[in-house]
């Protein structure tokens, strides 16, 4: 038994290593193969940068424009699903009952499992739509892909919210009430921020999601060679759709370190988020605990 | 003189099993009542009764009357027009395990005034103090009124929920085995409150030791098997020898 147990132990440490590892061999992989390319020429091309970040400068060459887009993507997302997907995780746990609310939890389930090409299409179809009805010049776009990729994650959020509120201790729930509070203020003032961690973890899921997905963005308006996009209406670039053309498409052992170059960018992009999705955590946390 | 707590043929149902059946009792003005029964018998759910709070648990019906004597009159808790946010900020509830909110000393203090009686800064502040005073913790936390909680012993628990219950001003407290998990010092100093605010405050306390009903009882009621099968006083005939053989299958 013992000896079941010292095997045991010594499996957990190693699977909690794995994840690690597996970071640092990615890591040091990129940094490799992308070795003498990561410099400011891989975002701002032969631009100077200044020009680029305050004056909107066109870049050629530089991947910077693909950064902004992935960035514009990722926080229309978060426009749409966070507010959304927590509301909605609100509803299912604090106030709908049985087979309504079971009803409703198989739909968030079927949207999570819905592959992300079919979230394409339905931009692709949307877009489609509204040409043939309301808007005759719409077209796909920053907004579009916003969108879509919103409702991609957006199941995320709602069941982060739903698992954590209804996973709180039946003590805690009974608190509020308890002192008079009324429905709203036990849910604003004591289960949200008790469920917050959970929340989070949805957030940072959803976040790395939106940055990460192609097949969205690929058929709602990211196009190569786009340049930074004008308004939201406008195409755009975006990281992962660069760095899979490349790796499709590339000509030189320069233009493919480029893109290993692009997926490091990419990785410190989504790591930035979930630094600044915990800071704002952490700063909301605090001002709840002191007051 | 109106019975401070009078309930009449309550009974409680969880997804259609009673819990409580046909309960009926009144207490006296100025009387500390103490329910006792077996565990699962029914005596959480009796207090949950009285603040409306079983209703937060879905599957639960409650039948009969539930009538509060409180300051401006009497209060009809199940009719149609009583608001039961109303209700319970006036009934003030302490559980069996501490029930603190996992933010700081003060703040468990603070947030429920500021939310519940619209009372902040000073004049909140001014009310913490007095009423951890009155629970004897301000001694014991004074300089570390911002630390967490849960950093709080058990028993400091329990009286920082016995304070922030009483600094909501309620006209009558429940209190759930209030001792059930706390050290014995706290448990004393809890129980001389409790007999310190019996003349101002009616209360009911769901009790877990025969000693300890017997130090804070004027009234007693026994349910078993969510009925009340039983009531003592203190000032009825040979009182001392029922009080024994009532509660001698008890604990
Ligand atoms: N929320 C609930 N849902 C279903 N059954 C409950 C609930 N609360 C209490 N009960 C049942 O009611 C009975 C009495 O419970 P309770 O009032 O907590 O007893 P006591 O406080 O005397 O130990 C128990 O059998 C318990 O299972
Ligand atoms: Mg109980």
């Amino acid at each position: 038994m013992t000896r079941f147990h010292h095997v045991f132990s010594v499996l957990c440490r190693l699977c909690a290593l794995l994840p690690g590892a597996v970071l640092l061999f990615l890591v040091g992989f990129l940094l490799q193969q992308s070795r003498g390319r990561l410099d400011l020429q891989l975002l701002f091309g032969d631009t100077p940068p200044l020009d680029a970040l305050i004056h909107f400068a066109p870049v050629w060459d530089g991947i910077w424009p693909a950064c902004f887009g992935t960035f514009c993507v990722v926080a229309l997302a978060g426009i749409v699903a966070v507010p959304l997907g927590i509301l909605c995780g609100i509803h299912l746990s604090e106030f709908a009952r049985g087979r309504f609310r079971t009803m409703l939890s198989f739909c968030v389930d079927l949207l999570a499992g819905m592959p992300s090409i079919l979230m394409g299409l339905f931009g692709f179809a949307l877009i489609l739509f509204l040409r043939h009805t309301l808007l005759p010049d719409a077209g796909t776009c920053l907004l579009l892909s916003g969108f879509c990729m919103g409702l991609l994650v957006l199941p995320y959020m709602v069941n982060a919210t739903y698992s954590s509120l209804s996973g709180l201790p039946h003590d805690i729930r009974l608190l509020g009430p308890s002192l008079g509070l009324n429905r709203m203020q036990t849910i604003r003032h004591i289960l949200l921020p008790s469920a917050g961690r959970g929340i989070l973890s949805g957030l940072v899921l959803s976040l790395g999601r939106a940055a990460e997905d192609t097949a969205v963005i690929m058929l709602t308006g990211a196009v190569a060679n786009a340049g930074m996009p004008r308004s939201l209406l406008d195409k755009y670039e975006a990281l992962p759709f660069y760095i899979y053309t490349t790796a499709a498409e590339y000509q030189t052992p320069e233009e493919l370190k480029a893109g290993f170059g692009a997926a490091l960018v990419l990785l410190i992009l989504t790591t930035g988020l979930f630094l600044a999705a915990h800071l704002l955590h952490n700063a909301m946390e605090r001002r709840w605990r002191q007051g | 003189m109106t019975p401070p707590v009078s309930i009449n043929n309550l009974t409680v149902s969880f997804d259609g099993t009673p819990v409580l059946e046909n309960v009926t009792f009144k207490t006296r003005p100025g009387e500390l009542t103490v329910i006792v029964g077996r565990s699962g018998s029914g005596k959480s759910t009796l207090l949950r009764a009285v603040n409306r709070l079983n209703e937060c648990f879905p599957g639960c019906s409650t039948t009969g009357e539930v009538q509060l004597a409180l300051h401006d009159g009497q209060l009809d808790v199940y009719s149609a027009t009583t608001c039961p946010e109303h209700l319970r900020a006036r009934a003030g509830m302490v559980f069996q395990s501490p029930n603190i909110l996992p933010v700081s000393i003060a703040r468990n203090m603070l947030l429920p005034q500021k939310l519940v009686r619209n009372v902040t800064g000073r004049s909140a502040e001014e009310k913490m103090r007095h009423m951890l005073e009155r629970v004897g913790l301000l001694e014991e936390v004074h300089d570390r009124l911002g630390a967490p909680a849960a950093t709080l012993s058990g028993g400091q628990q329990q009286r920082l929920c016995l304070a922030r219950a009483l600094a909501l001003e309620p006209e009558i407290l429940l209190l759930d085995e209030p001792t059930a998990s706390v050290d014995y010092r706290s448990a004393r100093r809890i129980e001389e409150l409790l007999l310190s605010l019996k003349n101002e405050l009616p209360m009911l306390v769901v009790s877990h030791s025969l000693p300890q009903t017997q130090r804070l009882a004027d009234r007693v009621l026994l349910i078993r098997k969510g009925r009340l099968v039983g009531e003592w006083h203190r000032g009825q005939a040979n009182a001392e020898a029922d009080f024994e053989k009532m509660l001698s299958t008890t604990f």
